[in-house]
């Protein structure tokens, strides 16, 4: 495992990185064929630019249209630090505060080019027209965020995702115009293949015919998503899978750092048990209300019949200095903590309020709504509840996966040829993302990093001929066809959800946003049970060779049983709270998060064994040149 | 989209971001026209099957901010005209468009978007 970090300082590696690397001529470029998986904004911006250099470039995704991707859900912004404000900000900065934010569990070669390339992807997107908030003179206005003193996060309303998606998507539909791509859609990747121990290609599944087909090319490159869905409730699309990062995994690829998840305070809870996706509620609104719940447990009065000296305001009350605003896991955890102590509120007793009736009191209804009116309309819609006058309902939930494909610096996998972009890789974030860093890492690796790094590999490596009529395709496909098949074998029993509910209940429980010896152990044990299970019982109505959401799922959810024993398995293994995770042997005597560097300060790249066999765990040690360690305090 | 719904500009050759001013209000209106989803619900509701309003948005989302400026003509026309040949009808202003539209884009783009037309094709 080598991580290719380029020699000599800081700010001058990816510099020499870009000189250094191999070229390919611009003529010879149309020889090459690359297979990009996914057009969210990693793998469109990728696609896009990979075309425009002059490569052959095919790309596949689920959605009817690569513009449906989950990326567009994204409401609040992208960072970039282009100091336009004047308040200090710089590269330097911004590579620090993530460095920070991320507890010191990234590489710092990778988040120092993340910074440096920031600015060119706001040019880039305004180049392509994407209406970014402005000042009345006409330019360009920030907002701030979470973790940083700054203000850097540009923004287009409450849909930057979307914006900066139809940006990229715009650019990608030139290049399919100029016939410089092939399109894909509605072809879900079902594996790897692998020849001569290279990424050559892949095989796909048609989701409205079922047909199964293979695809060879010179590089494959993975920008699939996160994986925030194993735990059944979270923010993200329904349909965002693990299933082509797990097949490489299964294929040789190192799956990194599993366990790092990141858990939002403000989502709008579950009602009933058929809800299975929760909204996300922007941070923002916790500046004015304050967190509570009854004193008492399974006090069922409404919310306005409970004294004010019969509620208990727990942020407030543990974390004076900070309050409402205590950091996204303090606030996740102690919510969770009181509702497992009886006293959270609404039918199903998962959930704490937020109450805006003070700062109506003191600010007026006027500027309550001037500041959060659209988030307290959407808020009404989805629950039908007033906020203005009742306290909205808040519990939190998993938003964003740190963990992911380990990549070199090159964004490239241990195996060669497969590169990995966006949130499906595990690079820049270390334990713990900051808000608006996501936007900005998917159309950093897309735009400005693999289609350099991509070029260097394919101008630099010896590739034999892998033509489909290679045995490793027709291997491949005959390995997804067996799956498909003993997914769907029985002709009764339980369907995948239930299985992905159980699933996401065990990983919520045992491997969230707190974590102990003894629940880890118990959580893979149930695992285990639960995906035995599965391939006795699971139940797929309908056929496999037309459009059929259920095996669809149920293959997603043959993946997500395999990953989550290995989450447990490397969340067992590290003994230390870091980011937004406490693991409960590992705390001050306030109890407190505490990190461990003696033993921890590592990545954790897992290796595929076999069927049946534990996963091999290789280390790679992060060295600090420039930053030092420093502890997280919020008291 | 292909048929013109961008601005031809390969990833690594653009300016600073603000080389090139845009005033607060028509970044919010650019911004109104950029907010539709791509959803088809005005198609679907069109006694005629017209994605004008669809077309329209996109037009003019690109054509009130300066970095759409070069192409504006070619992009109106060669939007529309991939719009007829994909059979898409024709619009006859019944307004059920902005009434389907959940991102509730007005039909005074459409209007904007014949201006266009007809500008591009008077100076040609
Ligand atoms: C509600 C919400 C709000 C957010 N807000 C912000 C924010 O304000 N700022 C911020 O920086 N980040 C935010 N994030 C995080 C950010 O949106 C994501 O991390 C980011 O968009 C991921 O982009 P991506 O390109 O890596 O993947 P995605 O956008 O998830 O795209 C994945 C693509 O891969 C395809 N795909 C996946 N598997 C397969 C397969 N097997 N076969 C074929 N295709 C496949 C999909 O079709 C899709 O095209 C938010 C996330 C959520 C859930
Ligand atoms: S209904 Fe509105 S959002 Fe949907 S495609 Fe038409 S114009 Fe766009």
């Amino acid at each position: 495992m080598d991580s290719r970090i380029p020699a000599g300082d800081l700010q001058g590696k990816w510099t020499r990185c870009k000189f250094e690397n191999k070229l390919v001529a611009p003529a010879n470029r149309k020889k090459f064929t690359v297979i990009v998986v996914g057009s969210g904004l990693a793998g469109a911006s990728a696609a896009a630019t990979l075309a425009e250099q002059g490569y052959k470039v095919k790309v596949f995704t689920y959605h009817d249209s690569p513009r449906r991707a989950h990326s567009i859900a994204a409401q609040g912004g992208i960072n970039a630090a282009k100091n336009y404000q004047n308040d200090g900000d710089s590269v330097y900065r911004l590579f620090y505060d993530t460095i920070k934010g991320g507890d010191f569990r990234a590489r710092e070669a990778n988040v120092y080019r993340l910074a440096e390339v920031s600015a060119s992807i706001i040019d880039q997107c305004v180049a392509q027209g994407v209406p970014f908030a402005r000042e009345y003179g006409g330019t360009l206005t920030n907002r701030s965020f979470g973790g940083a003193q700054v203000s850097r996060t540009f923004y287009a309303r409450g849909q930057t995702g979307q914006q900066l998606l139809l940006g990229a998507y715009s650019a990608l539909m030139r290049q399919y115009g100029l016939k410089h791509l092939e399109l894909h859609a509605r072809e879900e990747m079902l594996d790897l293949v692998v020849v001569d121990g290279k990424a050559r290609g892949i095989v796909t599944r048609n989701l409205k015919t079922g047909a199964l087909q293979t695809h060879t090319a010179d590089a494959v490159v993975l920008a699939t998503g996160g994986y925030g869905n194993i735990f059944y409730l979270s923010t993200n699309a329904k349909k965002s899978n693990a299933t082509a990062a797990w097949r490489a995994y299964k294929r040789g690829a190192l799956m990194a750092n599993p366990c790092f998840t990141q858990i939002h305070p403000t989502c709008i809870p579950v009602t009933g048990d058929h809800q299975s996706k929760l909204t996300l509620m922007s941070e923002s609104l916790r500046n004015d209300g304050r967190v509570w719940v009854p004193k008492a447990k399974g006090d069922k009065r409404p919310p306005s019949q409970i004294p004010v000296d019969e509620r208990d305001y727990y942020l407030e009350r543990m974390y004076p200095s900070f309050g409402n605003l205590a950091p996204r896991d303090i606030a996740s955890r102690a919510a969770k903590r009181v509702c497992d102590e009886g006293r959270g509120v609404g039918s199903s007793g998962l959930a704490v309020y937020l109450d805006f009736a003070d700062a109506i009191r003191v600010q007026g209804k006027e500027t309550i709504e001037t500041k959060y009116g659209n988030l307290f309309a959407m808020y009404e819609k989805i629950t039908d509840e007033n906020p203005y006058e009742v306290p909205m309902r808040i519990y939190p939930a998993v938003h964003y996966v740190m963990g992911g494909l380990w990549v070199d610096y090159h964004l490239m996998s241990n195996l060669p040829g497969l590169f990995v972009l966006g949130e499906a890789n595990f690079s820049d974030h270390g334990a713990n993302r900051l808000g608006a860093s996501a936007l900005m890492q998917g159309l950093a690796d897309g735009y400005f990093v693999a289609p350099y790094t991509i070029g260097n590999y394919l101008g630099g490596t010896k590739l034999a001929p892998a033509p489909l009529s290679h045995e490793a395709f027709a291997g491949t496909l005959g390995d997804v066809k067996a799956r498909i098949a003993l997914l769907s074998k029985n002709k009764s029993g339980t369907s995948a959800l239930e299985f992905h509910r159980n699933l996401g209940k065990i990983l919520w429980e045992h491997c969230g946003m707190a974590r102990n010896d003894a629940g880890l152990k118990k959580a893979i044990g149930e695992i285990k049970t639960l995906r035995e299970a599965f391939w006795e019982d699971v139940f797929i109505p309908g056929s496999e060779t037309n459009m059929n959401s259920e095996l669809e799922l149920a293959g997603r959810v043959a993946d997500f049983m395999e990953l989550a024993e290995l989450m447990c398995v490397d969340a067992l293994e590290r003994k230390e709270s870091c980011g937004g995770h406490l693991r409960e042997e590992s705390q001050t005597p306030e109890g407190e998060a505490q990190r461990d560097d003696s033993k921890y300060c590592y990545v954790a790249a897992w290796q595929y064994q076999g069927e049946g066999q534990p996963a091999k765990m290789h280390k790679e040690n992060l060295v600090f040149e420039n930053v030092k360690l420093a502890e997280r305090n919020y008291k | 989209m292909s048929a013109g719904g961008f601005t031809s500009v390969n990833t690594g050759t653009a300016v600073d971001g603000n080389v090139l001013l845009v005033g607060e209000a028509r970044a919010e209106s650019a911004m109104d026209a950029a907010a539709c989803i791509g959803c088809g619900a005005c198609v679907a509701a069109c006694k005629n099957a017209s994605a004008m309003l669809f077309v329209s948005a996109k037009v003019m989302h690109l054509a009130q901010l300066p970095q759409g400026e070069p192409e504006r003509k070619t992009r109106a026309v060669n939007m529309v005209a991939q719009m007829d040949k994909e059979g898409f009808g024709s619009c006859s202003n019944t307004g059920a468009c902005e009434a389907a539209c959940p991102k509730e884009i007005s039909v005074k783009h459409i209007a904007k978007l014949s201006r266009e037309i007809l500008k591009s094709k008077a100076c040609s």
